[in-house]
């Protein structure tokens, strides 16, 4: 049965949308004014209806045709910003050049690859995810359809193109809204132009491939008052750009090779004539972990979209900080990336949420590890789990066991587990009030 | 037509102020001349003028009232209520064709209300969830809107109410095109200059003229391939003159397994005869049978009304109730053999053939009549010439009626000794596989020996007649099930039967040559379905005797009108007893309070606790008035006191606004927390 209401929705929808797009509002009312008039004049002897019938038929064949006069001819190019971000507006720029006569009543949309809900989502789907506002929605399983739709799909508006004489270049702003984070394909412009009588419009599709990087939605979130001091870091931070409160001056010695080219005493080398380093006690930073679960059964993928958005509301607020952050998580293994401190930019690790994706082959042992071996070093822990059970409380205690401080926010649906039991440090980030749990 | 729909974003706008705008962006004058056109049209002309002037009167008023969202819900509700009422009231009435049609042609005024609220609406637009109670819920949490102008939408339906109408000639079809193309014009794309758009209307009204030419045309040869096709499902009973038949036709016989008829005796204990007539044939030519001269003559109608005598002084001695639909109200009856009189069935004509068939013209669509009959009577005419010929067959049956002995028998014999032939070394079959060649019958008594009850009662004819017994050939139904849900009998499609009907011993007897398997092996095709599918016809049946019951019973007609008209009278009432929309001007203050938040409870409430003395501080926020308040209330209401002060912060400076639900909840929550509640 499901297989048949995903076929039937696939299909239906695809044809809905692709009369969407030649048809006008107007055209919708005169389509379904000459379906009644068609049923109603079925029996000429009865009423006159077989005449509006006609009538209208009349006007979709001379619509039909004036389809293949009206298209228009351009050139297309856009200039795109670098990122956009999941359920904000990105808005372009369209550059045009008309390349047919005169350009007026043109507008431009961006075409972007349909995201189809694969079978086994749209069942997996069914009893988490329903937004039917009726009986019948939810018989044929539109709500579900539309709930998954609604999750991956890239609003575009329609732009429209200024007057142009022929071979003039003219500007459009473009706008398109991704609901969800990773790569955004464009496949092109699509140019429309209504028809005379104003119910059909003619379509052209010229290829403009491009992408965008969508970063993952973030939540306003306050500043986070972790407590614990900065820890020794051995070997210290090769890379780091600069450096702050950490470092202890020793003492000098002479050049080894491996030592970092900025440690040279340029004057002392001057002095002694051969190269010396600046050598330090240790480095101290502060230095936290932004853990991630990703261990999400495929039906409960809004709870991991809702997981990634909070880590990212997390990382970009916690790099604006002067700290590490490492970022944990397992894909199809454990993966750590570390920011601050000139390391690399919140955009960065940003850039590797927007792509992170659900483990389905490890489990959280593999996490847990991951976190064990770089327990000594972190100053504080902030866990984003998707659910609390024994393995991941026990992940938690095993942190908190060898006094790093965490706060841990799990990802739930309204009304789920017993907060009470959790204990302070773990709050609940509910479905649905997401931005109001991290506010609060 | 691109400002039809006006989609307006998610919480823009809620609160109903903003922008002033035109009724309708239909032309002037436009949606009247609509309406007058429907009324003349559709004969409602009084209806149309009044509502031609409602329509264009916000031309010439510049009053307006503020309606909401609200206010459209009980103007959409009003409608609803209005078409209800009208669509019971019409298919009550009238026949199903004429009751749609009734429908469309009263459907301008059932929507007249929205459709002037919207007109005289300061937002010239109705929300769509107005329709919709799904989408009402929808838009009460999200604060959703989508608007459309219902203008167009409204002169789409005076259009199709003008089509309802049935005028000879193009007097619509001008009209039509002239509004449709007015209204097409005014959304045109502006690239487009008037003079050259208008030469393409006018190209699209010829091209429309010719699709309806073409329609005509092809209306007469569609119609008569369903007709045939029709005819071919229901059975040969539909026309006196002429009965084709399945001999010959590969694969399996289709007969429908609806209920056609229900018969029932008129007394209680009664009987009912087992076979039902509705004509009968004398000429078989090209697998066809026909009536050479059927001779309908007009049977006088008696008292009371609906009483036909077709032979008189006959006192009655069984009489059954059969039910029966009459297409348009004209048809051939099912009736026993040795009817006399009918009753119950007012009609304008009343005829009766040569052959027994009676034939109603004018009658209701549904009729439950009463058949007066002797059993062993006879209403047909004696025997002719025509009873006796062979037509293309007579070289094959006289053979076979030498074969089977036939011709040296006396009648009486003859018929026996014939049906006893077809009893031993025939089947009954309504599958074909092969081919039939040139001569179906010869090959159905010579070789195949099996087939349905044409291929039985057809040859039994014209045996009969090679043995020198004058014999027709009859169709109509058997009656043997009983129906399940009423005392009586149904009749179904595939009980329709055929048989011979021959003259012997100064009478015309009925000889029925089908092998008696026949009945359990129709009865074996039944549909799982068919219990179900029973149940919707027996309430169909219910239906439609209540709605043709006789004269006498329906004068009491007028309960149901008044209990209908009560209901919807409630509901109306209910939805308006408290309506008071607001005008205009009165409402800008009102508007302009709410868009700025000023209409939070909360206000109302710090004021209340301010002429107390425990009012907010100097510079200190509501916000953080309530904080401070949550921190000496109760723990009960501490954390009301946060909820509404940051409520209330949204309502306030937040441009999306608070959803309906949560502007309760501040409404609420600053009424439970008043002062008095907090001193009790």
């Amino acid at each position: 049965m499901d297989r048949l209401r995903y076929n039937t929705l696939r299909i239906g929808i695809a044809v809905f949308e692709r009369l969407r797009l030649r048809l006008t509002p107007a055209g919708w009312l005169i389509l379904g004014f000459w379906l009644v008039a068609g049923a109603m004049g079925i029996d000429p002897t009865q009423s006159t209806a077989y005449q509006a019938f006609g009538l209208l038929t009349g006007i979709w064949l001379v619509s039909l045709c004036s389809l293949f006069f009206f298209q228009p001819r351009l050139q297309v190019s856009r200039r795109l910003p670098r990122f956009a971000s999941a359920g904000e507006p990105l808005r372009y720029r369209w550059s045009i050049v008309n390349e047919g006569p005169e350009l007026a009543d043109v507008i431009l949309r961006d075409s972007v690859e349909h995201r189809v809900p694969s079978y086994e989502l749209f069942c997996a789907a069914n009893g988490y995810r329903d937004e039917s506002r009726t009986f019948v929605e939810r018989f044929f399983g539109y709500g579900r359809w539309r709930a998954l739709i609604r999750r991956t799909a890239a609003r575009t508006e329609f732009a429209e193109v200024p007057f142009a004489k022929t071979g003039a270049r003219v500007e459009a702003y473009g706008k398109i809204t991704p609901a969800c984070r990773g790569r955004l394909e464009l496949k092109g412009a699509l140019a429309t132009r209504m028809g005379p009588l104003g119910l059909m419009r003619s379509l052209v599709m010229i290829p403009v491939p491009d992408r965008v990087l969508v970063l993952p939605k973030r939540y306003p979130v306050g500043r986070l008052d972790m407590p614990g001091s900065a820890r020794f870091q051995p070997g210290g931070v090769a890379l780091a750009s600069r450096i702050g409160e950490s470092p202890e001056f020793a003492g000098l010695r002479e050049y080894r090779p491996g030592d970092p080219l900025r440690r040279i005493d340029w004057k002392s080398w001057a002095k002694e004539g051969r190269p010396i380093v600046r050598e330090y006690h240790d480095e101290q930073f502060v230095r936290h972990a932004l853990v991630l679960d990703t261990f999400v059964p495929a039906a409960r993928e809004d709870l991991f979209e809702e997981a990634v958005s909070v880590a990212s509301s997390f990382a970009q607020s916690l790099l604006t900080q002067e700290s590490l952050l490492d970022l944990l998580f397992v894909v199809d293994q454990a993966y750590c990336v570390t920011a601050g401190r000139g390391l690399g930019t919140s955009e960065q690790m940003l850039e590797v949420l927007a792509g992170v994706q659900r483990c389905e082959d490890q489990d959280i042992a593999t996490l847990e590890a991951s976190v064990a071996r770089r327990r000594d070093v972190l100053t504080g822990c902030i866990f984003i789990l998707t659910a609390y059970d024994e393995a991941r409380r026990s992940l938690v205690a095993s942190l908190e066991a060898v006094g790093v401080p965490t706060r841990t926010f799990v990802i739930c649906e309204p009304g789920e587990g017993d907060p009470a039991a959790w204990g302070p440090s773990v709050r609940r980030l509910e479905m649905g009030r997401i931005a109001e749990g991290l506010a609060s | 037509m691109g400002s039809v729909c006006t989609e307006v974003g998610n919480g823009t706008d809620r609160r109903g102020v903003g922008f002033l705008v035109t009724p309708s962006k239909l032309p002037p004058g436009l949606l009247g001349s609509a309406a007058l056109f429907w009324g003349v049209e559709a004969g409602l002309v009084l209806w149309a003028i009044p509502s031609a002037l409602f329509l264009e009167a916000p031309r010439f008023v510049s009053k307006r009232w503020s309606l909401g969202r609200e206010d459209f819900n009980r103007l959409s509700d009003l409608c609803a209520a209005l078409f209800g009422v009208m669509a019971v009231i019409s298919y009550a009435t009238l026949e199903a064709p004429e009751a749609i049609l009734t429908i469309f042609r009263f459907g301008p005024l059932t929507l007249l209300p929205i459709i002037l609220g919207q007109l005289f609406s300061e937002r010239g637009r109705v929300d769509v969830s107005a329709f919709f109670l799904a989408l009402r819920r929808q838009a009460k949490s999200e604060g959703i809107s989508w608007e459309l102008d219902l203008g167009y939408p409204f002169l789409a339906s005076l259009m199709l109410g003008a089509a309802s109408g049935n005028p000879t000639g193009f007097q619509f079809y001008g009209g039509c095109t002239i509004i449709v193309g007015i209204a097409l014009w005014s959304i045109r794309p502006r690239r487009f200059l008037t003079f050259r758009w208008a030469g393409l209307w006018l190209a699209t009204a010829l091209i429309g003229a010719g699709v309806i030419e073409t329609i005509q045309v092809g209306r007469v040869v569609i119609y008569r391939k369903l007709l045939d096709s029709y005819i071919a499902r229901i059975g040969p009973r539909v026309d006196p003159t002429r009965a084709p038949t399945a001999i010959g036709r590969v694969g399996r016989l289709q007969q429908s397994d609806s209920v056609f008829l229900r018969v029932r005796p008129a007394e209680r204990g009664g009987s009912v005869p087992e076979l039902l007539s509705d004509a009968a044939y004398d000429i078989y030519r090209n697998r066809e049978w026909a009536a050479g001269r059927n001779d309908f003559k007009s049977v006088l109608a008696s008292e009371p009304v609906g009483t036909w005598d077709i032979a008189e002084n006959r006192d009655e001695k069984a009489a059954i109730i059969v039910s029966k639909s009459l297409p348009k109200g004209r048809g051939l009856l099912s009736i026993p053999y040795g009817t006399h009189r009918i009753g119950g069935l007012p009609a304008e004509s009343f005829e009766r053939s040569r052959f027994g068939a009676l034939r109603v013209n004018g009658g209701p669509s549904f009729s439950e009549y009463r058949a007066s009959y002797w059993p062993d009577g006879f209403s047909e005419a004696g025997p002719e010439s025509g009873d006796l010929k062979l037509a293309g067959e007579e070289k094959v049956i006289r053979r076979i009626a030498q074969e089977w002995g036939l011709t040296k028998l006396p009648p009486g014999k003859a018929i026996d000794a014939m049906l006893a032939h077809f009893s031993e070394n025939f089947h009954y079959s309504i599958y074909r596989k092969e081919e039939a060649g040139e001569r179906p019958l010869e090959e159905f008594l010579t070789t195949r020996r099996r087939g349905h009850c044409e291929y039985f009662a057809t040859t039994a004819v014209l045996l009969m007649r090679a043995a020198g017994v004058p014999a027709r050939y009859a169709t109509g139904f058997v009656v043997r099930e009983q129906d399940r849900y009423e005392e009586g009998f149904v009749v179904r499609g595939r009980h329709a039967h055929a048989w011979a009907r021959a003259y012997l011993n100064g009478k015309w007897v009925t000889v029925d040559a089908t092998p008696a398997s026949w009945w359990p092996i129709e009865n074996a095709r039944r549909s799982g379905f068919r219990p179900l599918l029973d149940i919707f016809d027996w309430m169909r049946y219910r239906w439609s005797a209540w709605r043709w019951r006789p004269v006498e019973e329906n004068k009491g007609i007028a309960w149901w009108v008044w209990v209908l008209a009560l209901v919807a009278g409630f509901i109306i009432w209910r939805n308006f007893r408290d309506w008071r929309p607001q005008s205009a001007d009165d409402s800008a203050v009102f508007f302009e309070e709410l868009r700025l938040g000023l209409d939070s409870e909360l206000l109302t409430l710090e004021a209340a606790f301010a002429e107390r003395g425990d009012g907010r501080r100097l510079s200190e926020s509501l916000r953080r008035w309530c904080n401070r308040k949550a921190g000496a209330a109760p723990s009960a209401d501490a954390e009301l006191w946060r909820r509404i002060g940051a409520l209330h912060e949204r309502h306030r400076f937040d441009p999306k606004g608070l959803i309906e639900s949560e502007r309760t909840e501040l409404g609420r929550g600053a009424q439970r927390l008043r002062p008095e509640k907090v001193s009790s």
